[in-house]
């Protein structure tokens, strides 16, 4: 197992039936919501290697959280596994009043303070919905308050997430940017590329996985959630399209109001255009699509690279 | 339009026109309670086609008919009889179909009658010759009842809420009640001889039932394509396409259109028809280059599909100011 600095080294943990193994199943390996309800408990570290980005590998440990596994987490194998960590993800099961789970988290954070200090930790309060959808708020605070209370001080994002709508996407979005050693380049790109198109916003995703990679927005819309909306949707359906053994390869959906573009972009991404000004011509927009990528290319290549 | 569901208790009457209907998820069909009285769920989604499902409680015996039930069941196109697949033997069910045909034939001649072969799904069907052989047990099971009795052959659907095959049942048998639907057909066949299609379908856009189709055989899987793709469309549609704070039926407009191209050489071509209603075309990609032509037939189809309708609703207009 190398722990060099291009494998970013991710640790997924949390209690056993939290929800590890499903997570990375969807967003990875192309499992559907229903179908996680087959897998088994993890047995010890699964290490998978992920290619992100045509360039960027992660190395994924997912660990299993049965109690005996946890415990040789923290007492024999606490350096090998918490060194030159890059992301610690913590999984919470929002229904477990476990408290073991607390006391496992505080392990994690002070095992990461120990050995990989620089190390950002992202938490998910996962299966949300399991609670009803008023008592939601409340329950989601009450618990990243005290995971807060937990974190020794070291700043941690909180998400809540569920298979079972987009905020999966929002959550593993956000981890994987953070990973992205030079996405700001990307955003800048997107932002000259949306102007030249005269477009409303422009998304990049990244092929496989349909995780935003980057976006820029001329225009407001009242809806926060809707690239991580789109991720999923895009996502189910090119599932769906894998039962009828196809791939799908580019859309365009569009009424009286909008006109979206969803295509083929570099080799590792894919591109979504929204213009809701009806004078752009759709042909035209396909034009500069196809004129962007050779140039694109070598731009998401650069952004994979650490300065 | 009055379709009736009945069928023993539990057999899945009232989660089907949920799951269909009511966009009940099939899981959550395992807590809806039994059904006490009879109820009515009304379709209306376009204003081509207008449907009344009748569902029974599955305590109603035929023997204890009422007056109001006569009346309902007189009234009625056609009785969907559902039976549980998995429960085993079939005899009494079966013989409380053909006392219902029997009695419903006496009053009612002209009504239809199909079987659903229900939760046709699980370990007990995991192959299609499973699924068969319960179809031509059932069919051997009420051959001489139903030839000795001279009574109307049912129709026979295998179907399960946890994949299309309801759906495409329900399609099937909307359309058999549906007359003027064959017309709609052979436009659509001359549309697809015209456009060089592949499929097309003409989509309920919110129940997602077909209302027509070609006359090519109807395969599973690219319905379901065609199903996810109208998904897709309002899904994104109701992110991008509608300002303020409109609902899903204002999403899909006059304009919505969708093109989906996959890399089989597949392309699908969607298109509004009517409020809710949409033509779904499964096109081969080289089959695609002139979207003009195929968009100038389809306005022509548009036009016709009003026609017929239009004609229809005047018939039965005049059929009941004569009664």
């Amino acid at each position: 197992m190398e722990e060099n600095d291009s494998n970013r080294k991710v640790l997924l943990m949390g209690k056993n039936g939290a929800g590890k193994t499903s997570m990375r199943s969807i967003i990875f390996a192309n499992f559907l919501p229903k179908d996680t309800m087959r897998l088994g408990f993890t047995i010890a570290i699964n290490e998978s290697r992920i290619r992100f980005l045509g360039t960027l590998c992660l190395a994924l440990w997912d660990c299993g959280g049965q109690d005996h596994f946890m415990q040789h987490y923290f007492e024999s194998q606490r350096d090998t596994l918490f060194r030159s960590v890059q992301v610690l993800i913590y999984v919470f099961d929002i229904k477990s009043d476990d408290q073991r789970d607390m006391k496992y988290y505080k392990s994690c954070v002070e095992a990461i303070k120990e050995h990989s200090p620089t190390a950002r930790i992202f938490v998910l309060i996962h299966k949300m919905d399991l609670i009803p959808l008023e008592k939601r708020s409340e329950t989601y605070s009450k618990k990243e308050r005290e995971v807060y209370q937990n974190s020794e001080n070291l700043s941690v994002v909180c998400f809540a997430t569920s298979i079972w709508d987009e905020t999966l996407y929002l959550a593993w979005s956000k981890i994987v940017n953070y990973m992205i050693p030079n996405s700001e380049m990307l955003s800048q790109s997107l932002k000259k590329f949306c102007v030249a198109c005269e477009a409303d916003e422009v998304v990049l995703f990244e092929k496989s996985t349909f995780l935003v990679i980057s976006s820029y927005s001329a225009k407001e819309h009242r809806d926060t959630h809707r690239f991580e909306k789109i991720s999923n949707i895009i996502k189910l359906f090119k599932l769906s399209c894998s039962k009828a053994a196809a791939r799908f390869k580019s859309m365009t959906v569009a009424n009286s109001n909008f006109c979206a573009f969803i295509d083929e972009f570099t080799s590792s991404t894919y591109i979504m255009l929204v213009s809701s000004d009806s004078s752009v011509q759709p042909a035209l927009t396909q034009m500069n699509i196809g004129i962007a990528k050779k140039h694109f290319e070598g731009i998401v290549k650069a952004s994979t690279v650490s300065q | 339009m009055q379709i009736a569901l009945l069928g023993t208790k539990k057999v899945g009457k009232s989660s089907i026109l949920k799951v269909v209907f009511q966009k009940m998820s099939p899981n959550e069909t395992l807590f809806i309670d039994s059904t006490s009285r009879i109820e009515e769920i009304k379709v209306e989604n376009n204003p081509y086609t207008k449907y009344t499902f009748v569902d029974f409680p599955g305590s109603f015996e035929v023997s204890q008919i009422n007056t109001q039930d006569r009346k309902i069941l007189s009234k009625c196109a056609m009785i969907i009889y559902v039976l549980d697949a998995q429960d085993q033997p079939y005899n009494k069910p079966l013989e409380k179909f053909i006392n219902i045909m029997t009695e419903v034939h006496s009053f009612n001649p002209d009504c239809m009658f199909e079987m659903f072969i229900h939760k046709i799904d699980g370990d007990m069907f995991v192959t299609e010759d499973l699924k068969l052989e319960a179809q031509n047990g059932v069919s051997f099971l009420l051959k001489s009842d139903i030839q000795e009795r001279k009574l109307p052959e049912p129709g026979y659907f295998l179907t399960s809420i946890y994949d299309l095959s309801i759906f495409e049942a329900l399609s099937k048998i909307l359309i058999k009640v549906s007359p003027q639907v064959n017309y709609i057909q052979n436009m659509l066949d001359n549309l697809m001889n015209y456009c060089r299609i592949d499929k097309v379908y003409l989509f309920d856009v919110i129940n997602k039932l077909y209302i027509a189709t070609d006359s090519t055989p109807v395969d599973l899987i690219s319905y379901e394509l065609c199903a996810d793709m109208i998904d897709v469309v309002i899904d994104v549609s109701c992110i991008y396409g509608i300002t303020g704070n409109d609902n899903m039926t204002s999403a899909f407009d006059k304009k919505s259109t969708s093109v989906i191209k996959l890399d089989s050489g597949l392309t699908l071509y969607l298109r509004e028809i009517e409020h809710m209603l949409a033509l779904v075309c499964l096109v081969k990609e080289d089959n695609f280059d002139r979207q003009n032509l195929i968009d100038y037939n389809i306005d022509i189809f548009k036009d016709g599909v009003k026609q017929i309708f239009q004609a229809h609703e005047k018939l039965l207009k005049s059929e009941e100011n004569k009664a």
